[in-house]
């Protein structure tokens, strides 16, 4: 959710390696997908790991981090679903 | 100030559902006063008052490094079909030198980390886990009302739209828990009892009337002891069909207004804390942990 007044850029990054407080390093060959969303607005972006990053994390948890660099008034949340949204809840991701 | 412990953590077992409890062992080897260390690591399955498993793992950590942590801890349905109410978890680490009371640890409480529970045929659900005790606000609580108080705002209850709801709630102590529920509205669900070592599901759509279709409130639970407690968000029809987890709020006793003095005072204190706490945090953005499964 993007709250200032021009388009801004938001970075999804996974799997991440540990130590988790340098939160930024990926495990291998990780993905960044850079999500753009307007001024005033909002987007919902489905995470969707690729193989090899599935065949890396080998059915366990997949650890994320998302960042945007602009200062301003911005909101991220987490959207746990069913592929057909009919079911879903939502969560915060921890700072 | 060092502890020779840290508290433990506790999480429920839902009927029906996997558990992958994701343990921060890199966080914990920030906590240790001493670089090298063998730490045991002991997790315990209860259900309706018996210790139904127990497991014991040795981490080894070299420079506060864990040396191959182990995998997240996976805890199968299958493991825990043990009837209609729910279990719980229970994991601590101490020295592996059962006599040793030295001073391990810089913070007595420990880091924690969702635990996701998966339905068979639902979405994944993620549970906060709690401490076992030694929580500032539920102490404060305590002292000043006598009795155990939290509450949760957001009830909502709906029979045509199949929104059924339930407080989940952990006794992980030695000692049977009465407790009670009152609605905003002057509905009661009383007595509740929560036997020692045991878990319960208390279904709120006893708040609704014969002839009502739909209720929404808050609630407040009190109770004789501390107890660990869960609202739980599920088809009314079907309350094993799981939609979602939250805790319920303590009902805080300490101040909301403080002397400008005192609170230049706290936040001297909080300045410092982050300094050398190990949990700095990022004002940029924010880590997730999800699970994924593979298509089909």
């Amino acid at each position: 959710m993007n709250g200032s007044s021009h388009p801004r850029s938001f970075n999804i990054s996974y799997p991440l390696s540990y130590p988790l407080n340098n939160a930024t390093e990926l495990m291998g060959k990780g993905e960044t997908v850079t999500v753009e969303v307007p001024a005033g607005g909002a987007r919902l972006h489905e995470i969707e790991p690729s193989d090899a990053t599935l065949r890396q994390i080998d059915g366990g948890l997949l650890r994320l981090f998302c960042e945007t660099d602009d200062p301003g008034p911005q909101k991220m949340f987490f959207v746990s679903a069913t592929k057909n949204l009919d079911q879903l809840s939502i969560d915060h991701p921890g700072g | 100030m060092a502890y020779s412990f840290v508290v433990p953590i506790i999480g429920a077992l839902h009927p029906n559902c996997d558990c992958r409890i994701n343990v921060p062992f890199y966080r914990i080897g920030e906590l240790l006063t001493v670089p090298d260390i063998a730490l045991k690591w002991r997790v315990r399955l209860f259900h309706d008052g018996e210790l139904k498993d127990l497991r014991e793992e040795t981490v080894v950590f070299k420079n506060k490094v864990p040396q191959s942590p182990p995998d997240t801890l996976f805890i199968g349905a299958s493991e825990t079909n043990w009837g209609e109410n729910p279990g719980f978890y229970e994991y601590d680490f101490s020295s592996e030198n059962p006599s040793d009371d030295s001073p391990l640890f810089k913070q007595f409480l420990q880091p924690t980390s969702y635990t996701i529970c998966s339905p068979a045929g639902g979405k994944n659900i993620f549970s906060t886990p709690a401490f076992k005790f030694a929580v500032p606000p539920v102490i404060d609580m305590v002292a000043a009302y006598g009795r155990y108080v939290e509450c949760y705002p957001v009830v909502e209850l709906d029979r045509q739209k199949d929104y059924g709801e339930s407080i989940g709630m952990i006794n992980p102590y030695n000692k049977n828990v009465r407790a009670e529920i009152l609605s905003s509205t002057g509905g009661r669900i009383f007595p509740i009892r929560v036997p020692k070592l045991s878990a319960r599901y208390v279904r709120l759509e006893q708040l609704l009337g014969p002839d009502e279709n739909d209720w929404r409130g808050q609630i407040q639970l009190t109770a004789s002891n501390r107890i660990v407690t869960l609202d739980i968000k599920h088809s009314l029809v079907d309350p094993k069909r799981l939609y979602n987890e939250e805790h319920l709020d303590p009902f805080r006793a300490d101040p909301t207004h403080v002397p400008a003095f005192q609170m230049l005072r706290r936040k001297i204190g909080d300045a410092l804390f982050k300094r050398i706490s190990p949990q700095r945090t990022s004002r940029r953005g924010g880590e997730v942990i999800s699970q994924t499964r593979r298509a089909g």
